[in-house]
């Protein structure tokens, strides 16, 4: 099972989505099932506990569709959204009936629940960035691809898009700023 | 020394071999620029990050099966997504046009082409030839001619919760336009079609239809005056049904309501069996 990232994933397919259209729902789980089945899995550590978040997060995004605004949001980094709320959902209700240290030593029941990367949480946030990379707007976004996906200089890149040096290097920098600043909002972080 | 330019410090996440001894100096003893870098370098690591390399693990279809139901979803997408190389596609408007000539015949002449499932995403090569269809179609909230598992809002009266129109007391919901429905030679369903305007504003196509003994399930359509445009609104599970008309298509333009004989063949386009139709009557 591979991961997804968002520049695969059809803008039609937000408006499908919002449109009511069932497939589109039904596409969007084909394709990030696994990766909120997954997250789910690496922080409850129980297939069940996995099952029960991964049917809420569709069932709630499709039931809630019509605040889905595909302008200002990507589906992809919309769904890991609501997946991350589930998560801290079902992780509290459990805090609420145990304590932590009980709650830690169930992470441990299932072998199969257990990271081997812990980098899933990564997949979550490429997506996320990728959604905030689309909102940059030209020419950062089309500096920022080139920095990022052709792995080119900031010089090439001037002489590419033809932009001045200088401008080149503050896109990138405040460009990068706010990449950053997305990340540590999503993981409520200063 | 003042801190490192923060021009400076992004080209240095970005792996640009940048600076001075000096700037090294300074980074390696002043922990806010090396808290910047490490911030910086991470946004860098996660939007540069391979997601194929990551293993994920496969929902049980038990999840797919609990989705479909607690939301009532259209029976063509019973199968779990996952099993499936991808969500069949609608058909393109034109595979749906029917020639008004032959309207009571074949309405859709490019069937046999459907048994391979299209992708619900075009793929590179779809989207050459037909350039910006699945996006207009998509853009105006509607796939014409597409897919009967194409339920919209009309979930709410599969899902045996009570459509708004039956909860509202007041003020009451405007009719907008009737008809009846009249059963096609071979058919013998008939009953009665109504567009009723609740109080949020949305249209309501409501069907009632007798039973007919059919061998497939029933798509519901309207579609323009001379059949050569249709749009599919849902499945009609029972005797009555409520489906919401989306907010883009005027009636004017789709006047005829159609209930069709879909087989269970996966095919989204009209089946060219229809069993009732009727005209509505707009009000204005």
């Amino acid at each position: 099972m591979e991961a997804a990232a968002t520049h695969d994933w059809d803008p039609g397919l937000d408006r499908a989505f919002v449109g009511g259209d069932e497939r589109a729902l039904a596409e969007a789980y084909r394709r990030f099932g696994p990766l909120v089945y997954t997250l789910a899995l690496r922080s409850l550590g129980e297939r069940a506990a996995a099952d029960d978040v991964t049917q809420e997060v569709f069932i709630r995004a499709w039931k809630s569709r019509t605040t889905y605004r595909p302008e200002a949001a990507r589906l992809p980094a919309w769904l890991i959204g609501i997946t991350r709320n589930a998560i801290s959902d079902a992780l509290s209700a459990r805090a609420r009936q145990r304590h932590l240290e009980q709650a830690a030593t169930l992470l441990v029941v299932d072998p199969a629940a257990q990271p081997d990367a812990g980098d899933v949480d990564e997949v979550a946030d490429r997506l996320t960035l990728d959604e905030e990379l689309e909102k940059l707007g030209d020419p950062q976004q089309a500096i920022m691809r080139l920095a990022f996906y052709e792995d080119l200089t900031h010089d090439q890149i001037s002489s590419r898009l033809n932009l001045p040096l200088g401008t080149v290097k503050s896109h990138i920098r405040r460009s990068l700023a706010r990449l950053r600043t997305r990340l540590e909002v999503e993981h409520g972080t200063p | 020394m003042e801190h490192l330019d923060a021009d400076l410090l992004s080209l240095l996440a970005l792996g640009e071999p940048v600076g001075t001894d000096a700037d090294a100096a300074h980074l390696a003893g002043c922990p806010t620029c090396s808290d910047t870098l490490r911030g910086l370098r991470h946004a860098v690591h996660i939007a540069t990050l391979d997601p194929g390399g990551v293993e994920l693990e496969k929902p049980g279809s038990q999840n797919w099966t609990a989705i479909h139901q607690a939301l009532g979803l259209s029976p063509a997408l019973a199968t779990d997504p996952l099993n499936q190389h991808s969500v069949p596609r609608g058909a393109p408007p034109e595979r749906s046009a029917i020639d008004p000539a032959t309207a009571q015949a074949p309405l859709n002449h490019g069937s046999k082409t459907a048994s391979a499932p299209a992708p619900i995403r075009p793929s590179a090569k779809n989207r050459a030839a037909r350039p910006g269809l699945w996006m207009m179609a998509a853009a105006a909230g509607i796939i014409l001619g597409t897919a009967a598992g194409w339920v919209a809002a009309g979930v709410i009266g599969h899902t045996g919760t009570p459509s708004p129109s039956s909860t509202q007391t007041a003020p009451a919901s405007i009719v907008l336009a009737q008809t009846s429905l009249s059963p096609l030679p071979a058919h013998t369903g008939s009953g009665d079609a109504r567009v009723e305007q609740l109080p949020d504003g949305t249209r309501q196509l409501m069907i009632r239809l007798s039973n007919d003994h059919i061998t497939g399930f029933r798509g519901v359509w309207v579609g323009s005056a001379d059949l050569t445009k249709m749009v599919s609104l849902g499945v009609l599970a029972n005797e009555s049904g409520n489906f919401t008309i989306p907010a883009g298509i005027d009636l004017a333009q789709y006047p005829i309501v159609d209930i069709s004989n879909q087989p269970y063949n996966g095919d989204p386009a009209h089946s060219a069996d229809s069993i009732a139709r009727g005209k509505l009557n707009l009000k204005n």
